[in-house]
């Protein structure tokens, strides 16, 4: 039941006598992986974060600690999530921007005013182009606010 | 009359053939097979998380404290009770200590349940960077919670004639299916599926594991890769219930996971999957495999 999808004609009346038990398990599942295609050869990342005065800092978006990005699945998967699903995953954004704030206000001894993040990536070119030219990425950098640190 | 009783012979039969279906007696076997193979990739799992255990669970990592409260059934989510770098190393610890515990077979429930609760956490906790693997973790975790618990194949030693319930394999069994039927279901629509390009670009991309442009030269033999993903997935679970396609099913399963974990960076997913396949097994297959070992040993 977990499985069955909430924006089909039928609405969620099949889910409603089952919601407590799949909730109260923790038995919610979504097996929807790869069900396309990846669309990245290659990501990094970096927060920009702004002080008072307008003057940029660049760190790694990894805490603790404002380490480079770590290509790990789970935490690409987490990147991507924070960058481009919306639903479902807002209250990380927040969390995630207070987090950050707090961690460059210890690093730089100042809390910035305004942090963004810069998502770098290669994306993947259709087959046609890589057979032309050998190459498999594109690069393309997604920029994410800048959004101001909660106080 | 005589319709009503035939009704009611229908009736009863149906009754009968639902308890056979979750009630008969099953390998213990089968049971000690799955809890010991999902206590041995679960604690892979944990393993591969441990580097990342502060960035995503702990108040220092990348999202705080996790907050409490939000979710009505969250009290036993140990993450969201305190977020300090020494409670979640301990859970951590906790957790595979009460693993291995798991696969030893000692305090089988209590362990199982400690493993659920890490898992069932760590999936609330870190949903932005949950995969696929921590889904087997935490639902089987349950499943094994709610199990029968055979001392077969424990340190404990075997109980003879022992003869459990058969319902969580038939949970397991169920669980596995989904997990195809779904991911087949969701992929077929998608234009890369159709056209059979899905794996060449996957293979070029970064969840690869060797990516490289050679992959776009794949042509009909990427096609045939893609194709035949999805054939395997649709067609594991029936392969896998029959008994006279089995083991065609296992060997099916195993070869496409181990393959994925060649050519993927996703180790963890086969890892946790393959146990699964054990809850179809009956006593033929384990002596099926017996005899094999059995002429495979030095004389």
């Amino acid at each position: 039941m977990a499985n069955v999808s909430r924006t089909t004609a039928l609405g969620t009346t099949f889910h409603r006598p089952f919601e407590t038990y799949i909730d109260g398990a923790r038995l919610w599942q979504s097996w929807d992986m790869f069900t396309t295609i990846p669309h990245f050869h290659d990501m990094a990342g970096a927060l920009v974060a702004f002080d008072d005065q307008g003057n940029v800092t660049r760190y790694g978006p990894m805490l603790p600690g404002l380490r480079p990005l770590r290509k790990d699945p789970r935490i690409i998967g987490a990147f991507l999530r924070l960058a481009f699903v919306e639903q479902g995953y807002a209250a990380y954004n927040v969390r995630y921007l207070r987090a950050v704030c707090d961690a460059i206000a210890t690093r730089a001894g100042k809390r910035p005013a305004k942090v963004g993040f810069e998502l770098y990536t290669e994306e993947l070119r259709s087959i046609q182009d890589v057979q032309r030219d050998n190459r498999v990425g594109e690069r393309k950098t997604y920029p994410f606010g800048p959004a101001t640190c909660p106080r | 009359m005589p319709a009503l009783t035939s009704l009611q012979d229908a009736g009863a039969r149906a009754v009968a053939a639902v308890e056979d279906w979750f009630f008969a007696p099953a390998d213990p076997r089968a049971y000690a097979a799955l809890r010991i193979g999902y206590a041995a990739s679960t604690l892979c799992i944990l393993v591969d998380l441990w580097p990342m255990r502060l960035s995503l669970f702990a108040e220092s990592g990348m999202f705080g404290t996790t907050p409490s409260g939000a979710d009505p059934y969250g009290l036993l989510d140990v993450f969201t009770w305190s977020g300090s770098t020494a409670w979640v190393n301990a859970v951590f610890v906790v957790t595979a200590i009460a693993l291995v515990l798991l696969g030893l077979g000692i305090f089988q429930r209590a362990s199982a349940l400690v493993v659920y609760t890490w898992a069932a956490s760590y999936c609330a906790a870190g949903a932005i960077a949950q995969s696929g693997f921590d889904t087997i973790a935490r639902v089987i975790g349950f499943v094994l919670v709610v199990s029968p618990t055979p001392r077969t194949w424990t340190v404990l030693g075997t109980r003879k004639d022992e003869a459990p319930p058969i319902y969580g394999l038939r949970l397991v069994q169920w669980q596995l299916m989904l997990i195809y039927v779904c991911t087949v279901w969701l992929k077929a629509p998608d234009e890369f599926w159709r056209r059979g390009e899905a794996i060449p670009y996957f293979m070029m991309s970064i969840f690869a594991r060797f990516p490289n442009p050679a992959f776009a030269w794949l042509g009909v033999f990427g096609a045939i890769l893609t194709y035949s993903t999805l054939l395997i997935e649709v067609t594991l679970p029936f392969l896998l219930w029959m008994r006279k396609t089995r083991w065609l099913g296992v060997f099916l399963g195993v070869s496409m996971h181990i393959g994925i974990a060649i050519v993927a960076k996703l180790i963890p997913f086969t890892l946790a999957i393959v146990p699964l396949y054990f809850a179809f097994f009956e006593r033929r297959d384990f002596d099926a495999l017996a005899a094999l070992v059995r002429r495979a040993e030095p004389r």
